[in-house]
């Protein structure tokens, strides 16, 4: 078994490359996850991982699993695989903001807080299949509607929200739902050309 | 700079070139891929010898990892990441 602690990687043992299977957990209160990775059948892909908590009491805990390959030849055998947060709430507005994330279905907050400007809240606590809604309040305005964030159809996605303020005045503000997934940098001064084969 | 390593268990890695900065893949005597380093720190250069699979924590929790071989009980397994570090030649100046 591996530890690895934020913002640190581990090469898996090169004794079980050939033939290991790995499973993951969050360290404390929580089960292997059922979803495994067969190492020698590893493909670039990205998925999401549950484990189930050992106390019925507590919400699954949910990462991303993002498998990646070095594309140079010579490494073709070389893979990264990527523990990432699933959901970020990030305030990029110049006040700090209360939030709360929702489940579509029931209503019930299944995280909620305080972020200051810029400030950023990680958000574990969720099923793969749960739809999530988010409301906000910013100084001087009333709680948002609770608007869409993930769900199974994209275009479903809300691109603003908006909150009133006492004379029922609504302030629109912008969610971003920013999904890149390939970015290229040109960081000489020649012009670089692709071509997809 | 061509040099043979060897990792014990896996016998020797021949040619491994170890002249230039970066990452490498390997096949050790035993047919198992291994990834190797080359860096530079303070005028030593420096080989590191690991698996070709990593795992990084990008969350803001610790994780573990459970490594089963298939077809097996689950049993834990030591690391066997061998970093050497040599002077082996001199920053040109």
């Amino acid at each position: 078994m591996i530890e690895i602690v934020p913002g640190k990687s581990e090469p898996i043992p090169v004794t079980t490359v050939s033939d290991a299977v790995l499973r993951f957990r969050p360290v404390e209160g929580y089960q292997w996850s059922r979803v495994s990775c067969y190492v020698p059948k590893l493909e670039a892909s990205t998925r999401y991982i549950q484990c189930e908590p050992r106390s019925s009491k507590d919400r699954p805990f949910l990462f991303t699993i993002n498998v990646d390959k070095d594309f140079n030849q010579e490494l073709k055998d070389y893979h990264v695989i990527t523990l990432t947060t699933p959901l970020i709430v990030e305030n990029l507005l110049p006040v700090k903001m209360e939030y709360k994330v929702c489940d579509k279905k029931t209503g019930g907050a299944l995280h909620m807080g305080e972020l200051e400007k810029g400030a950023q809240a990680p958000v574990y606590y969720y099923e793969t299949q749960q739809e999530l809604v988010l409301t906000i309040r910013i100084p001087g305005f009333d709680w948002s509607e609770k608007e869409p964030i993930l769900c199974n159809k994209s275009k479903d996605l809300a691109d603003t929200i908006a909150v009133d303020d006492k004379n029922n005045k609504s302030l629109y503000l912008s969610i971003d739902n920013v999904y890149v997934p390939l970015v290229y940098y040109r960081t000489t001064w020649l012009t670089l050309l692709l071509q997809r084969k | 700079m061509v040099v043979t390593l060897n990792v014990e268990g896996y016998g020797d890695i021949k040619n491994a070139n170890i002249q230039n900065v970066g990452k490498f893949a390997a096949t050790a005597e035993n047919g198992n891929r291994v990834l190797y380093t080359v860096s530079y720190h303070k005028g030593s250069k420096i080989v590191t010898v690991t698996s070709p699979v990593l795992v990084e924590n990008k969350t803001s929790y610790p994780i573990q990892v459970l490594v089963e071989v298939k077809d097996s009980d689950t049993k834990p397994i030591e690391l066997p990441t061998i970093r050497m570090s040599s002077p082996l030649c001199l920053l040109p100046c």
